[in-house]
């Protein structure tokens, strides 16, 4: 099976405090990836390095087979993510915003309109993104992501601000494009959701990948066969 | 290219629309100040009797040049690197490196082709000739020499503050020095082309292209190098931990009410870390006056002092040095003064704060007060200090000079404080209201001082009455306006 998310020993600190260290996991093709963890475990330092917003002091990433760092370009064209914190022009409209992202994805304009329709934007597309309530602009940036049919998406918390109805929506659109081929890495904190989309789930704390398997196997490591996702989590990751 | 052309269309939407939603300052208070600026202005540039000589108008350019380079360093790295910006997306997606330089450095040239519009006007008020083809030229090469500074000088800041080469800041320094020196030659081409010999203008031209395209080269090269280590350091920038001053417990003794105490220790703090360019804006031409200050009486532009050091205890008060440094004083601290509505404005969106904790409109507007005199404060007695050390006081008056410029600040802070929340939702015209009642009553306070005392006693009250009131009406309908 290709990997098309290959992280190798990144390690990751500022000045004393060590944010990833040595974490390697793999993302093949048709797989979906949760990474879980408390606050300050290392989850968001690592996609930011995943997706090359970050520098690792040590280790590779490597994208579809592109090197992170020396092939940015490359390895960005095939990548889609969500950040965690979402920065728009204010004063632009939603339809504006997608263009300007599928112009610089050289993604079909009309991909635009079946996001937009997909995210439930159709109606509010024509309306300044600062007048967005915070559920609309995370679907504004998850239709960013989605464009340009993106062989790896990364999505840093995805389900802030949606309905449930949207939730079921993206988890459906995530299986969908899994079965396609593509590779998804998720990070989030809502338990149920992880283990319903996720095939493999990796626990984070203090910086290190403290478990990863299935939800089956991790309930196996936790000793919890019955438990909630949710307590298998504390158990592991505490 | 095609990348470049549709992030600076996105960022040029993206300003027109803010243009359009802001027509009443556009269209009337700009119109407002830079009509009473250019006729104030031109007036006294074209009644003065000092003329800069050519090492003076020199000085003034490179000065204005460095400024212009020094000041725009960190709105430049945001340019660059894009912390908690819209742009921040477009580091995930296939956009080269070299293409969110160009987009910071056409942001910069349009900014410095509206300073480049001011030195053109500046040209017209002193006399500077008409408009030639080396004009064309200077201009030209002037606001791309700045533009490419500023991108050069936030590369080299950001990297210094990363890595801290002595090596790499060294140069960097004697390279922005280098610009600024190129630029303020462009700059006085531009303005006062006479000062130059046709050699000199040759050289100037000359020495700013080849910096122009030097520093351009170098720039391209370091940002290629630097910007995937130094883009998570710019990042941090404003998340690193900024512990120091206990500012609450500075004002324990000072402050008697716990909200008031609060919220000016809040306020301080914000200005402290600059909450908008309007604290440099406002630091920077607070200490131009006192740097004016000290020229004019180092320079002996001042009547001859009837007295001197032998006025009289009465008399002294009003020895043209010792006036100049009262308007100085006055000047300054009405400067920084207009710090108070912006930070009100600033303030706007978050006093839901103050609403939900119960904090009484006196209470806020109390703060305000305070906070309008702490920030003045260091002008009075910069002012103080500046006309001490020039000589402008004879020795017997120092002690009541510097009672003067402390009752000065009072009266200018009190007067701001007092207007903190007439406008609160136009701080440019708010800033206008306080400059000309601040400028009024200090002005006047400063020539005659114990009229200061009838303002205080019979026009004061009125208005930190209307004050309270007022703060306490906008905390109270706020909601119903947002």
């Amino acid at each position: 099976m290709d990997n098309l998310i290959e992280v190798e020993g990144v390690r990751k600190a500022y000045g004393e405090v060590l944010a990833v260290g040595g974490v390697s996991l793999r993302v093949a093709a048709g797989e979906t990836y949760g990474l879980v963890g408390a606050n300050g475990a290392g989850k968001s330092t690592l996609i930011r390095t995943l997706v090359g917003l970050s520098e690792p002091d040590e280790g590779s990433v490597r994208v579809c087979g592109e090197d992170v760092r020396r092939r940015a370009l490359a390895a960005r064209r095939r990548l889609g993510y969500l950040p965690e914190e979402l920065y728009f022009y204010q004063r632009l409209t939603g339809r504006e915003y997608l263009r300007l992202v599928a112009g610089l994805k050289g993604a079909e304009e009309r991909s635009v309109e079946g996001e937009a329709a997909f995210f439930e934007l159709k109606e509010v597309q024509g309306k300044w993104v600062g007048g967005y309530s915070l559920g609309m602009r995370k679907k504004l940036g998850l239709a960013a992501a989605f464009l340009g049919e993106p062989r790896v998406l990364v999505l840093d918390e995805p389900l802030n601000g949606l309905d449930v109805e949207m939730m079921r929506k993206l988890r459906e659109r995530i299986e969908r494009e899994r079965d396609a081929g593509r590779a998804f890495l998720l990070s989030s904190h809502v338990m149920s959701f992880v283990e319903r989309v996720a095939d493999r789930v990796g626990v984070m704390r203090a910086g290190r990948l403290v478990a990863e398997g299935t939800a089956s196997e991790l309930r196996a490591l936790a000793q919890l066969p019955d438990a909630p996702f949710e307590d298998v989590f504390f158990r592991l990751a505490k | 290219m095609n990348h470049l052309r549709l992030i600076v269309g996105a960022g040029l939407l993206d300003g027109l629309r803010w243009a359009r939603q802001n027509l009443y300052a556009l269209l009337v208070l700009a119109p407002l100040v830079l009509g009473m600026t250019y006729f104030g202005v031109g007036r006294t540039l074209r009644d003065a009797a000092w003329e800069p000589s050519r090492g003076e108008g020199f000085a003034l350019s490179v000065l204005t040049a460095l400024c212009l380079v020094v000041l725009s360093m960190s709105r430049a790295s945001a340019e660059i690197y894009h912390p908690r910006r819209p742009e921040s997306l477009l580091d995930t997606l296939p956009v080269a490196p070299a293409t969110h330089l160009h987009a910071a450095l056409a942001r910069r040239l349009a900014r410095s082709a509206a300073v480049g519009g001011v030195a053109v006007v500046a040209r017209v008020l002193v006399g500077g000739g008409h408009a030639d083809v080396t004009l064309a030229a200077a201009l030209v090469l002037f606001v791309a020499l700045v533009a490419v500074a500023e991108i050069f000088a936030a590369l080299e800041w950001i990297h210094w503050g990363h890595r801290g080469e002595p090596s790499h800041a060294l140069a960097a320094l004697v390279l922005a020095g280098a610009a600024a020196g190129a630029g303020g030659a462009l700059l006085l081409l531009i303005v006062k082309p006479a000062h130059l010999s046709g050699g000199e203008r040759a050289a100037a031209l000359a020495g700013g292209g080849l910096l122009t395209a030097a520093l351009y080269a170098l720039a391209a090269a370091l940002h290629k190098r630097w910007r995937a280590s130094d883009m998570e350091y710019a990042k941090r920038l404003r998340a690193r931990d900024r512990g120091g001053l206990n500012l609450e417990e500075l004002l324990r003794r000072a402050v008697a009410q716990p909200s008031v105490r609060a919220q000016l220790a809040r306020d301080l703090r914000l200005t402290l870390r600059g909450f908008s360019s309007a604290v440099y804006a406002a630091a920077a031409v607070a200490a131009l006056w006192l740097f004016v200050l000290a020229a004019v009486l180092m320079s002996g532009l001042l009547p001859a002092e009837g007295g001197g050091a032998s006025a009289s205890w009465l008399d002294a008060t009003w020895l043209p040095s010792v006036l100049a440094v009262k308007f100085a004083c006055v000047l300054s601290a009405a400067t920084l003064t207009a710090l108070v509505p912006v930070l009100v404005a600033h303030q706007s969106p978050h006093f839901w704060l103050e609403r939900a904790a119960g904090v009484p409109g006196a209470d806020a507007w109390r703060a305000k007060l305070y906070y309008a005199r702490v920030v003045t404060l260091p002008a009075a007695l910069a002012a103080w200090a500046v006309g001490c050390l020039c000589g402008a006081s004879p020795a017997f008056y120092v002690l009541p000079l510097l009672a003067e410029c402390v009752w000065l600040w009072w009266i200018v802070s009190t007067l701001c404080g007092g207007l903190a929340f007439e406008t609160p939702e136009q701080p440019g015209l708010a800033v206008i209201l306080v400059a000309c009642l601040t400028l009024a009553g200090g002005g006047f306070t400063a020539f005659i001082w114990p009229m200061g005392l009838a303002l205080y006693a019979y026009g004061l009250p009125q208005i930190l009455l209307r004050a309270q009131h007022r703060a306490r009406f906008y905390l109270e309908q706020v909601d119903g306006k947002q």
